[in-house]
């Protein structure tokens, strides 16, 4: 297709050409161009076929209402081609083809038309029903536009968090004004716009206002918003969601220089206008998807924007001034215009229909469109007159067809905007907006530029004085002035032609016509929420973007309703189809690492997530960890437990703290002795343990599980926030690192540490020191016992950790020391029997079902949360309890979370492990009370068992040292 | 001499001078560094958590006690972060800075904190990358504390001016939330950057 000469409306720059390729040939394009466009103007018309009649579909609209430019480009499947720039180097092709759009093999289907009514597949496939799992997945394999390619590569998709007094959606006239003004009040201030520039309906217009053009008017209204610093402009950036307190979220596609593909925007702001502008509603034929027939606007603009005619000879039936505008603005540019219909008997502008006179182009009043022909493209058009029912045959190459603007209404409905049908208008307006919310511009109904603009201009002082600017005054004037502009525009509803029914479409997506809305409705599908579930009209890409509008007006019609009686479909995020990737972000993988992260990657850790940290499972592809487990038994193990929650917790109300959140006595610390204690919620739920010591007066130090360690200072705060008690906690988890040295060895291997004396006598199981180890490194030691063998625990300031490890390591080494990580630890824990909070309890059972009572201390006096839940169900029958099993064949080692079964299920395995000390299979299982004996059996069933189940005994923990001689040494 | 304490952050970049002080070895300079757009290590100055039940009766003959919380102060090179009503943060920005007594309502923290310093002109705009913290509100003072989620990790952002900010955050998290401020500033030529960019910026803020 030729270029049109160049014109000040044009928006490509013809000195930067850009190659792309499709269909195997290496096309090119401007800089400016759409996918669409450049296709265009290298001859190609049909860029799909469509979803269900493989009918070819062009270009219809520009701003994405239908699927029909959907396209692969760069791999990536469903891609609006009229909206997504040309870049240097696009690989496009063509989608939901077999063989090409022009000749796709496919559209032999639209012949079985006839026989895919609506909901065939839920009629036709489902007697009988054993029938229907064939049926559906070739169904499923068949439907569904684009397929994923695996040459697919990743981009760069970004994140933008952004903050503003005044957000302004919409870079249109009433938007552009909207954002001066606010500025202007000295509030800061975003303006988005979906499209790749500013100016709304005003970009491509040629129509006079206040002496100039409407595109100079808009590139006026843009240069003064671009010269204000306070206005952050933000193009080709559409919303997505709008969220309680004025959240917005929004994508913006990345322009030729920008780093990045797509980047979702997260905007707050205190106020926000509106000013989304009007689409444009398709009119209802018969075929009237063919390509060659397009709304006005896309018409238009193909010619002003791109510089593409994009027919020589065209019909037109339209049905507001915007069409005969449209039509007189093409003329101009050489195009010939057959008939300019207009559904309006009417109302329309005088001053618009002489200069039509002028131009000898007929205007054909109360006449539409009726039916398209032509098969690839559309080669004549029928008109019918609405009122005497008269045919008219013309000849042309383009049909532009428009049931009038309907306000863009999707961000207010998100904002619980309500809405009321305006009879004069014909369509839904805003009658109340949400608190910092407003609307301007032609969404409000206003169409006269200078309305437009005031309104516009309103709104922005509106949100600038809701974000506290003093603008009541300007208000008053603008608001007086808004009122003394009447808009005299005449609108039609006129949606359908006559006859409309087979063939003429309601919903491009999804080939919907009306003989399928009316037939639904004639089932009783007689709602549009109904109706488009049942005929999947507006189900598609573009989610309503066209059926929305349309399929309320022809349900209504249907069903002697007025117009305003059927609401139209309600109106969900995403406003604007959004890559997954592009929700993705950045996606950083944050998390944290102990201070002996590199020191356990260099020894070979294997790294696995547990919770906010990155840790080593195990230090061998032996997953049993079986030689780990073996050398802490025999030698010396050290593990790093720095993960574990640290806190400074002082002042003179320490003690009451402690008091209230432990359900041990704490008043009994002894100083220099570590004191084993758990935490419950109300509920007598066992969610924290650790060890609490006192450091001096009123100054305590204690640990937390690793999960619990970000929730411990709140919880603390939350239980003590009415009792106005003086004590301060400090969050030292990240201050010290933490080593367990586990083993019989481990004593010996400590000695090369330090001078201190670490005898029994002197440091006793479950007492505390601080001590200095080699290189003067300070260290608190805590001689405590989860892995069932002597050990001592070192928390060391977390920048010295790793040296500390080093040193261990090195002076260990006569002493057979090494490594183990956690899946170790969990064999040695449970060979205890010491439970691991969240694995081995969960929130249906207390303290006392875990058979931990005895940490609860019952003398207390003190108010201590979760004490009245354990008494009320110490004794209550039917709960679930803690028990230890060993299974009968020691080889079988039934999974975590395995199911107890006994007719019903009674329980599960919490976690189990082979012990190689032990030589059995040894676990945790919680199991309904009225099992819970000992000697007593389990069935234990494992998926792939079939009816075979793993039997097991219940025994009294722990399976290992159960005296705990070995902790003592 | 051998450095026997870690910072919890290592860059890939290649160090060209360092130094040692206090057991760490700190780097001066990066190969690649770039003066107008860096991150700069600092994790190994010191750090302290101030609480009490009454702030104000700290000082001033000890320290300076920002008004409200939000408020920074700038004094003997240590950064003083009011936190809120009872919390105070300390960081010492020089490499020689004062050491405190043993005060009960004192804690070193700073082997419990990450702390790095965004400098360059485009600070700002790779912050807006990472966080929805609002540092350019009109209602900002000249130096202010803001504590919320930056790539998703809680800190404590110090905002110096609109080319400095500083960023306190847990330890363990230190190396990946590095990783992720550099490459969202690698569109701005962000880059490692020694302790000598941060001297010399301080420099020119006090």
């Amino acid at each position: 297709m030729k270029r049109l000469p160049l014109s000040s409306t044009e928006r490509i720059d013809r000195n930067k050409r850009l190659g792309f390729t499709y269909q195997g040939r290496s096309l090119h394009g401007f800089e400016g161009d759409t996918v669409a466009t450049a296709l265009l103007a290298n001859g190609f018309s049909i860029f799909s076929r469509s979803f269900k009649y493989h009918r070819p579909r062009g270009l219809f609209s520009l701003d994405g209402e239908s699927s029909g430019c959907l396209m692969r480009i760069n791999h990536t499947p469903n891609v609006r081609a009229e909206q997504t720039l040309l870049r240097e180097g696009m690989f496009i092709e063509a989608q939901n083809v077999w063989g090409t759009p022009e000749a796709d093999k496919l559209a032999l289907v639209g012949g079985f038309a006839k026989l895919l009514p609506t909901g065939f597949y839920y009629k036709m496939f489902h007697r009988p029903y054993r029938l229907w799992p064939f049926f559906q997945n070739r169904l499923r394999n068949l439907a569904g536009l684009g397929s994923l390619d695996s040459a697919w590569k990743d981009d760069i998709y970004d994140n933008l968090f952004l903050n503003a007094d005044v957000c302004v959606v919409g870079g249109g006239p009433a938007g552009l004004s909207a954002a001066l003004a606010a500025a202007e009040e000295g509030v800061r201030v975003i303006l988005l716009d979906a499209r790749p520039w500013l100016g709304g309906s005003y970009d491509w217009r040629t129509r006079a206002y206040q002496g100039q053009p409407l595109y100079a008017r808009s590139k006026d209204l843009a240069t003064r918003v671009s010269s204000k610093s306070s206005i952050r402009v933000l193009l080709h950036t559409s919303l997505i969601g709008f969220y309680a307190n004025n959240h917005l979220t929004a994508r913006q596609i990345g322009g030729v220089s920008d780093p990045f593909v797509e980047r979702y925007l997260e905007i707050r702001a205190k106020a926000v206008v509106v000013a989304t502008g009007c689409t444009e509603r398709p009119l209802v034929f018969e075929n009237n998807d063919r390509p060659g027939i397009m709304v006005t606007n896309c018409a238009e603009r193909l010619a002003r924007t791109w510089a593409l005619l994009p027919g020589q000879r065209a019909v037109f039936s339209v049905s507001d001034d915007l069409g005969l505008e449209a039509a007189l603005s093409l003329s101009e540019l050489g195009m010939e215009i057959s008939a300019l219909s207009d559904s309006r008997q009417l109302g329309q502008n005088e001053e618009l229909l002489a200069h039509l006179k002028t131009r000898d182009i007929p205007v054909l009043k109360g006449v539409v469109a009726q039916k398209a022909e032509g098969k690839n493209w559309v080669q004549g058009a029928q008109l019918v007159s609405l009122q005497s029912g008269s045919v008219h045959r013309y000849k042309c190459n383009l049909l532009v067809g428009s049931a009038g603007q309907v306000p863009a209404l999707g961000p207010l409905i998100l904002a619980k905007a309500k809405l009321a049908y305006d009879e004069k208008k014909g369509f839904f307006l805003p009658s109340s907006l949400p608190e910092g919310v407003l609307a301007a511009g032609r969404m409000i109904g206003l169409n006269e530029p200078q309305a437009i603009e005031t309104s516009g201009t309103l709104a922005g002082l509106k949100a600038a004085e809701w974000c506290g600017s003093d603008s009541a005054s300007r208000i008053r004037e603008e608001e007086q002035k808004l009122r003394s502009l009447t808009d005299q525009t005449n609108c039609s509803t006129f949606v359908k032609a006559p006859g409309a029914l087979a063939q003429s479409f309601v919903c491009f997506d999804e080939d919907v016509t009306v003989k399928d809305v009316l037939s639904g409705c004639d089932e009783g599908f007689d709602s549009v929420e109904l109706n488009k579930r049942w005929t999947t009209a507006g189900m598609g890409p573009s989610q309503g973007g066209t059926a929305g509008l349309n399929l309320p007006f022809v349900l209504s019609e249907h069903l002697g309703k007025n117009h305003g009686e059927i609401l139209p479909s309600h109106v969900r995020s995403p406003l604007s189809p959004t890559l997954l990737a592009t929700y993705a972000g950045r996606n950083y993988h944050v998390y944290k690492r102990t201070p002996l992260h590199d020191a356990q990657e260099r020894a070979g850790g294997i790294f696995r997530l547990v919770g906010v940290w990155k840790r080593p499972r195990y230090f061998s592809t032996d997953f049993t960890c079986s030689e780990e487990v073996r050398n802490v038994h025999e030698n010396v193990g050290l593990i790093d437990v720095s993960t574990l929650g640290k806190f400074r917790l002082f002042g003179p109300d320490a003690l009451k703290a402690l008091q209230k959140l432990y359900i041990g006595d704490m008043s009994k610390i002894v100083s220099g002795r570590a004191k084993y204690a758990a935490m419950v919620n109300e509920d007598g739920c066992l969610i924290d343990d650790g060890v609490v010591m006192k450091m001096g007066e009123n100054d305590y130090y204690f640990t937390t599980s690793t999960a619990r360690a970000a929730q411990t200072a709140e919880w603390f705060r939350y239980h003590t926030r009415y009792e106005s008690w003086d004590y301060k906690i400090v969050n030292l988890t990240d201050c010290f690192g933490a080593i367990n040295l586990a083993g019989p060895n481990s004593r010996e291997v400590l000695r090369q540490m330090t001078e201190a004396d670490i005898s029994n006598e002197a440091v006793p199981y479950m007492a505390f020191r601080e001590i200095v180890l080699k290189n003067g490194i300070p260290a608190r030691l805590l001689r405590v016992g989860f892995v069932g063998e002597m050990g001592f625990e070192l928390h060391v300031p977390s920048s010295f950790t790793e040296s500390v490890w080093n040193l261990l390591l090195e002076l260990g080494k006569p002493f057979g020391i090494s490594p183990f990580a956690l899946e170790a630890q969990n064999v040695l824990r449970l060979e205890k029997g010491h439970v691991i909070i969240g694995i081995d309890t969960e929130l249906r059972v207390t303290l006392n079902d875990l058979g931990m009572g005895f940490l609860w201390d019952r003398n207390k006096k003190t108010n201590t949360i979760g004490v009245p839940a354990l008494r009320q169900t110490e004794n209550q029958p039917g709960r679930m309890k803690l028990v230890g099993f060993k299974t009968e064949n020691p080889d079988e080692t039934p999974p975590d979370g395995a199911i107890i079964v006994e007719k019903d299920i009674r329980g599960h395995v919490t976690s189990s492990r082979f012990s190689h000390i032990l030589n059995a299979s040894i676990g945790l299982a919680l199991v309904e009370g009225s099992m819970a004996r000992i000697g007593g059996g389990l069935k234990i069933f494992k998926p792939g068992m079939n009816r075979k189940f793993i039997t097991a005994t219940i025994v009294k923990p722990p399976f290992y040292d159960p005296e705990g001689n070995r902790l003592r040494m | 001499m051998t450095a026997n304490r870690h910072s919890p952050i290592q860059c890939q970049d290649k160090p060209v001078e360092s130094e040692f002080q206090n057991g760490f070895e700190v780097i001066l300079t990066y190969t690649n560094e770039n003066r107008d757009s860096a991150l700069i290590d600092l994790s190994h100055r010191s750090k302290w958590d101030v609480q009490s039940s009454s702030l104000e009766a700290i000082g001033p003959d000890i320290l300076k006690i920002p008004s409200e919380p939000g408020d920074c102060i700038y004094q003997n090179g240590l950064l003083v972060n009011r936190l809120n009503k009872t919390q105070l943060n300390i960081w010492n920005l020089n490499s020689e800075g004062p050491t405190f007594p043993n005060w009960f309502f004192l804690t070193e923290i700073t082997d419990g904190q990450a702390l790095v310093a965004l400098v360059g002109t485009s600070a700002l705009s790779i912050f807006e990358k990472v966080s929805g913290l609002d540092l350019k509100g009109p209602s900002r003072k000249e130096m202010f504390v803001l504590q919320g989620p930056v790539v998703h990790v809680p800190m404590q952002v110090a905002y110096l001016s609109q080319s400095f900010l500083l960023l306190g955050f847990s330890r363990g998290y230190g190396q990946s939330a590095e990783e992720a401020l550099l490459d969202a500033g690698a569109e701005y030529g962000l880059q490692p950057g020694g302790e000598r960019i941060f001297r010399h910026w301080l420099a020119k803020l006090f």
